[in-house]
């Protein structure tokens, strides 16, 4: 499903103001027409809002209560540790290391994923294995190698914090302090972790200058000969699919969730690509160290070949000023507006 | 929608029908497309014995699947343009997905045969 905007920006991508055909990487025609915008900011529009399960409907409390959860490092076994220390919101809700560091700082297997837009996504973990964000919430918490904090430990210690017991009877009125209300309010908060608007969407929005021509070079074939949007699909860049990619290594990902599936082996989530400049170094294991690297990759088309190879990962002979466009591009999607702010705790 | 038994299938169910004064109706199948990676229906309530025909309509591959006690089956990868038959053969409840985008989702009723 491509654009007419792709097609129009295609085709008139080589000829110069002498009407000759030129060589090399081609030129946006111009801007999109009021149409064209139209039919991308709807390809591209963010929903109004996050979705949220029946029984955890969002409030200002549940927020305030799950992100001063999120930051407080009572949380971890260590006492040292919290969501945030991983999840760091001044590197794009991530760590910025090729793999997490857990407990004791023993290193994690995979990197660690952003909690930006996950409210959004299908499935959470890398392999997918939780599908709600009150499912996943717990996990990294109880976890020996991640915050090694056990469940029936935590519920006593924050109820030994005699300002947790007012954020809870705000948030979750007569449920009290128990590792439900705990998983809740860390969701509804991290449903808040929504990416901000980004130069691709002033452009989106009409401001023809938001971002460079190469960006949009860049733009025409992330959606077309590189094939991006195949799977960085929509307004967060992800249709939250799985596939083997070609990244080299033995971790099975999401085919050791479902067992059997063969296009599973080796399959991980696909990222979004909102704020991805800020998230290097790339893929579930950090062996891509750089945006260009990553490009380099598909551009091989895999850098392993395996049974499980998506079908959707082809050698795509792209040139290097066409790699340099796509990086571009994806630059233009680093949001623009202020942090969350980090809470203060209960004593 | 679309009825689909071989010839001789179909004879043999007339025959009966003639007998019967109504009788069994013929299983039938039901054309699933995979289109902007989603199915094309939700919910789908058929009976015991009719087949569920998975199309690929979209540009991308698929990989339908189901782990639903009863209706156990997996497709594996479908390329646009491909279609395969399932046939449910019990009643109950089955939750059909694809495994690459699990954000497609079909729920299956089977109700017995008449």
């Amino acid at each position: 499903m491509r654009s007419r905007f792709f097609w129009t920006i295609a085709a008139g991508l080589a000829l110069t103001p002498a009407g000759v055909l030129a060589a090399g990487p081609w030129l946006p025609a111009g801007p999109p027409s009021q149409s064209e915008r139209a039919e991308l900011r709807a390809r591209y529009a963010r929903p109004e809002q996050v979705p949220h399960p029946d029984d955890n409907t969002p409030s200002a409390a549940r927020e305030n209560l799950g992100r001063t959860l999120f930051f407080d490092p009572r949380l971890s076994g260590s006492g040292i540790m919290s969501c945030g220390t991983c999840h760091n919101p001044g590197l794009s809700w991530s760590d910025g290391l090729d793999r997490g560091v857990g407990h004791g700082s023993k290193r994690l297997a995979r990197r660690t994923p952003t909690i930006l837009n996950a409210g959004f996504a299908e499935a959470l973990f890398w392999d997918g294995r939780a599908s709600s964000l009150e499912e996943q919430a717990l996990g990294p918490i109880s976890s020996p190698d991640e915050m090694n904090m056990p469940l029936e430990q935590l519920i006593p210690k924050l109820k030994a914090v005699p300002g947790y017991a007012p954020l809870f009877e705000a948030a979750y009125p007569g449920e009290g302090i128990s590792a439900p209300t705990v998983a809740k309010a860390l969701a509804s908060f991290q449903r808040t972790v929504v990416s901000a608007r980004a130069p691709f969407d002033r452009w989106l929005a009409g401001e023809e200058r938001a971002i460079s021509d190469s960006a949009k070079r860049g733009f025409a074939l992330f959606e077309g000969k590189a094939r991006c949007a195949t799977c960085h699909a929509g307004w967060r860049f992800t249709d939250d699919s799985f596939h083997d990619i070609g990244v080299p290594g033995e971790d099975r990902g999401r085919g050791a969730v479902l067992e059997g599936i063969a296009v599973l082996e080796f399959a991980f989530k696909t990222p979004t690509l909102r704020d991805v400049e800020r998230r290097a170094p790339y893929m579930h294991d950090g062996s891509e160290k750089t945006l260009a690297e990553v490009i380099e990759l598909y551009d091989l088309g895999g850098r392993v070949r395996r049974p499980s190879l998506s079908a959707e990962i082809v050698p795509l002979e792209l040139t290097p000023k066409e790699k340099e466009d796509l990086v571009a591009f994806m630059n233009t999607l680093t949001g623009e507006e202020p942090l969350a702010s980090i809470p203060r705790l209960p004593r | 929608m679309k009825r689909s038994l071989p010839g001789g299938a179909a004879v043999r169910l007339l025959v009966l029908a003639a007998l019967a004064g109504g009788g069994p109706a013929q299983a039938e199948d039901f054309v699933i497309l995979q289109k902007d990676k989603q199915f094309s229906e939700e919910r789908i309530v058929i009976r015991a014995g009719d087949r569920l025909v998975f199309r690929n309509e979209d540009s991308v591959s698929h990989n339908v699947f189901s782990r639903s006690p009863g209706a156990q089956f997996e497709v594996k990868v479908q390329l646009p343009g491909q279609q395969t038959p399932i046939s449910f053969a019990r009643p109950g409840e089955a939750e059909v997905r694809c495994a690459i985008h699990p954000n497609m989702k079909l729920r299956v009723t089977v109700e017995p045969k008449e």
